[in-house]
């Protein structure tokens, strides 16, 4: 006898207790702790802190942890909880120019004053699997005494104080476009939008582009980004500079006049300097794209800053093109917490619709294979006048 | 139905008290300019984008104590994903759930309305997926944002009109649009266009939330919800040639039920909560095929389909 | 039981101030069910009671309620003149973060006594072509309701045109209204209070032809 479906109750609970035992793995091996995760995974770490934006490493460790690894499902986790939080004060904005640096380069000049700092990078590894990490105990167990400062060339910077930005370096000679700071912006008081609370509408400002792109995803991203460099949106972009490094974070409450620092972040920032062949109102110059991310997510800073820039196409009176330069494609279609769940939604049950569809299609395909027996009102109930 | 506690480290009913306050103002606007769909500051939630969060966020912030929730998906009370919300509140605002119809103060729906009429204490929240009803048509936010501040539904009509030349009749079953209060149209969040004719002039208060797209809008009570048509072609619902198999009713939305390896089909009310009512009332249909009516007697609409 | 968490909006919590909600959370949450009631039956007034707010002079209970129940520091509230000495302004400020308006056109929610010309409620934002909902909410503060002047209404929340009055309204009020009407999707909403009684007038809101259909 058929009896509408019940039991979902159970049914989800049981799948939850699966769920459980399959991120739990086998119970011969120890339990993966977030202290490790945090430390050994920082990679996945940074990425769900980014697009989480949540700056917490051992949140975004336990929601890696949580989600077996699945990191837009750990973002996803992230954000939830951060929806939750209160919004008690914004900070003054970050001065990267005061970084203490861990990795400095510019594609754009040979060397240049606090030259180019390698830091911890793949960049010139060879992408050959390391066996001797399959052991328990890695073999090759670093020493933990190399000097960060032996990673480049850079010459005692330590006497000479912050490295100088290599677009400011630029900007001396007038060649690259400058942002006009508002009054407000230097003590970092400029209302800023945040779409966390304010839905996006458009044309987007800089400050709401620049927080979408750092929430999306790197995936979507880079694929953009990689397209503007195949010809759909061509900008010629240099890497003007990437840099990870530590940053303070600061606030100035109400009540004080002075800013109290609140700790430090560790962040990567990319500037990609493009070329613009000037209109009738501008001289060419080297125009700017921005990157940021929470972390070490130099390729999400990157294709973050050439997204930013192909943005930038109405405003600089380009025409816009490409996929990339689409303003509402774009960050309509970023957030992969957005994405994934409209997506994966296809998997909840549709079946009144279809039913709806059903009926629809019979009803072609009758009209279809006879033609004769069309529009007759009879076989629906008129609702005209009710 | 809660189980008196609620999730540690959460407010009542999820939501912190200043996002509940924002949404509120929202759905105030949304109640004063019926159908326009006002943008929101939508958060994450602890369920998906597209799984009913902008359903859940309007629920949330309208839920009180002495609330009674009913949540329904496809008409029924059981699917999963209804089992699934009604639990996150039962858990984080610890209040009572029912799955009647008529004891419920706030009903939560994905793809349906109740076959039992609502009354002026209830108010009914939509799940929507797209609430833009031109959409489809005009992909742009922009130019969709224009469209409605102009009035400009041309589009949305010669759409419709296509249909007829191409069908002789309008060719959409569902998320079937309308025009609320003679000036807005809008997408009908989506229910079977047999659903339209239940949101017209309702008594209860109709709230539609999409989380993923940040918009809420709202359809007061009694107020006129039109479904978009011709005058020669005039708006119609569909009909069975079956009645439901448990309860015999005919009157109501059937969802098609496989039911064997031959693909025998019978048909259901989609609505649980309705179907359970007529069988306590003594009402019965005919059973499952092969049961009481051998020789698959379930009418035309299965036969000649590929098994 | 439930609610323990407060509202995250309080701005300075050292300042000394009269106590706010004793139950914020479902204090706010009872108002604003109640206002939305109103709202979306439009003539059907509803009751604020139970909440114990401090008393200001000149402000009636059911509009600081309101206030209290919706403002954050989100919103610019302007409150009219003659209500300005009696500290609900600081007050507002102080629990829920909501800052005082410089001028009319920036009010999100302002509240306005009835028979004032000088605060006619057609002096705030009615919103935009394209965002309508981004109008001010206007609490206009009246005498009583029942007696006064009446008006059939009609719209959306109304089944069948229905009659209100309301007492206390400045010479004009309803002509405004038609004006404020005219403007639809844009235009003002108005919360009409006396005491603890609240009538919503949502701009949809019309008035209707003389005899009910």
């Amino acid at each position: 006898m058929y009896v509408a479906v019940k039991g979902g109750e159970k049914a989800i609970d049981n799948a939850h207790e699966i769920l459980e035992e399959d991120r739990r793995g086998d119970l011969e091996l120890p339990e993966i702790g977030v202290g490790q995760i945090s430390e050994q995974l920082g990679r996945a770490v940074d990425r769900v802190m980014t697009e989480g934006s949540v700056y917490d490493p051992e949140l975004a460790a336990l929601a890696v942890k949580q989600a077996q690894g699945d990191l837009v499902e750990a973002i996803f986790l992230l954000r939830a909880f951060r929806a939750t939080l209160p919004r008690l004060a914004v900070s003054r904005t970050l001065n990267t120019g005061e970084m203490r640096i861990r990795r400095r380069i510019s594609a754009t000049f040979k060397d240049l004053p606090g030259g180019q700092i390698l830091g911890p990078t793949y960049d010139y590894t060879h992408r050959l699997l390391d066996f001797g990490l399959m052991a328990e105990k890695a073999a090759n167990e670093p020493s933990g005494e190399t000097d960060p400062s032996d990673a480049g060339d850079q010459k005692s910077r330590d006497a000479e104080g912050p490295i100088p930005k290599v677009l400011d370096l630029l900007d001396r000679d007038g060649l690259i476009e400058t942002f006009e700071a508002g009054a407000g912006d230097e003590a970092g008081e400029e209302e800023v939008g945040d779409l966390t609370r304010e839905p996006l509408t458009f044309p987007a400002g800089r400050d709401l582009r620049l927080q979408n792109l750092a929430r999306g995803d790197e995936g979507f991203l880079l694929a953009l980004g990689y397209s503007t460099q195949r010809g759909f949106g061509n900008n010629h972009p240099f890497a003007g500079e990437i840099r990870l490094g530590e940053v303070d974070v600061e606030i100035v409450p109400e009540e004080l006049d002075f800013p109290v620092p609140l700790g430090e972040i560790t962040v990567t920032e990319c500037e990609m300097i493009t070329q613009f062949k000037g209109s009738k109102e501008q001289p060419p110059k080297f125009t700017r794209g921005y990157g940021l991310a929470f972390g070490h997510c130099e390729r999400k800073a990157m294709a973050m800053a050439l997204v930013d820039r192909a943005l930038r196409t109405k405003e600089l009176g380009e025409e816009p093109k490409a996929p990339a330069q689409d303003e509402e494609f774009v960050l309509y279609h970023s957030d992969n917490v957005e994405s994934s769940g409209f997506v994966e939604h296809l998997k909840l049950p549709h079946y009144v619709d279809f039913q709806a569809e059903l009926t629809l299609i019979r009803k072609l395909r009758q009209e279809h294979d006879d033609p004769g027996s069309g529009s007759e009102p009879a076989a629906e109930r008129a609702e005209a006048g009710e | 139905m809660g189980d008196g506690t609620q999730v540690r480290g959460y407010n009542f009913a999820y939501l912190d008290e200043g996002t509940k306050r924002s949404i509120r103002r929202i759905i105030l606007k949304a109640i004063a300019i019926p159908g326009y769909q006002v943008p929101f500051g939508s958060r994450e939630m602890p369920l998906p984008y597209g799984w009913g969060t902008g359903g859940i966020q309007v629920t949330a912030s309208i839920l009180g104590p002495d609330d009674v929730l009913k949540v329904i998906d496809q008409g029924a009370d059981d699917t999963t994903n209804a089992v699934s919300i009604r639990r996150f509140f039962s858990r984080t605002a610890n209040i009572s759930t029912t799955e009647r119809t008529t004891e419920a103060t706030i009903i939560q729906t994905r793809h349906r309305v109740p076959e039992t009429p609502l009354h002026e204490d209830q108010i009914l929240v939509y799940q929507v997926p797209i609430p833009e009803p031109l959409r489809w048509l005009e992909p742009r936010e922009t130019e969709t944002r224009k469209m409605h501040a102009l009035e400009e539904y041309g589009v949305m009509h010669v759409k419709l009109y296509e249909d007829i030349a191409h069908y002789g009749h309008i060719a959409t079953a569902y998320n079937y649009p309308a025009l609320v209060n003679r000036r807005h149209v809008m997408a009908t969040s989506p229910i079977p266009k047999f659903d339209n004719p239940k949101i017209d002039r309702i008594p209860a208060l109709q709230i539609f939330g999409a989380g993923r797209e940040k918009r809420i809008y709202a359809i007061p009570p009694y107020t006129e919800v039109k479904s978009l048509d011709f005058e020669d072609h005039p708006f119609s619902i569909e009909t069975w040639d079956q009645c439901c198999a448990m309860c015999g009713d005919t009157e109501s939305y059937l969802d098609e039920v496989i039911t064997d390896d031959e693909g025998t089909r019978m048909f259901v009310c989609s609505d649980t909560d309705h179907c359970r009512r007529r069988r306590d009332d003594g009402h019965a249909g005919p059973g499952e095929p092969g049961e009481d009516a051998p020789g698959d007697d379930n009418g035309g609409a299965g036969k000649g389909l590929p098994g | 039981m439930a609610g323990t968490a407060s509202t995250n909006s309080a701005p300075r919590a050292s300042l000394p101030g009269l106590p706010g909600f004793k139950n914020p959370v479902f204090d706010t949450q009872r108002i604003f069910r109640r206002l939305m009631r109103t709202m979306s039956l439009p003539g059907t007034v509803v009751t604020i009671d139970g909440i114990d707010l401090p008393a200001f002079e000149g402000v009636m209970p059911a509009s600081a309620a309101t206030l209290m129940a919706l403002a954050d520091r989100e919103t610019a509230v302007w409150i009219d003149g003659d209500l300005c000495p009696s500290g609900i302004s600081d007050y507002l400020r102080f629990h829920t973060g909501a800052p005082a308006a410089k001028q009319r056109q920036e009010a999100v929610f302002a509240l306005i006594d009835g028979r004032s010309g000088a605060s006619a409620f057609d002096g705030f934002n009615p919103g935009t072509d394209e965002y309508p909902d981004r109008s001010a909410t206007v609490i206009v503060q009246v005498e009583g309701f029942g007696t006064g002047q009446a008006k059939i209404i009609d719209g959306p929340g109304i089944k069948e045109p229905r009659e209100i009055s309301v007492q206390g309204l400045v010479a004009g009020f309803w002509s405004r209204w038609t004006a404020n009407q005219g403007k639809y999707p844009r235009g003002v909403d108005l919360f009409l209070v006396s005491g603890e009684d609240v009538l919503g007038l949502p701009r949809s809101v019309r008035e209707a032809s003389k005899e009910p259909t």
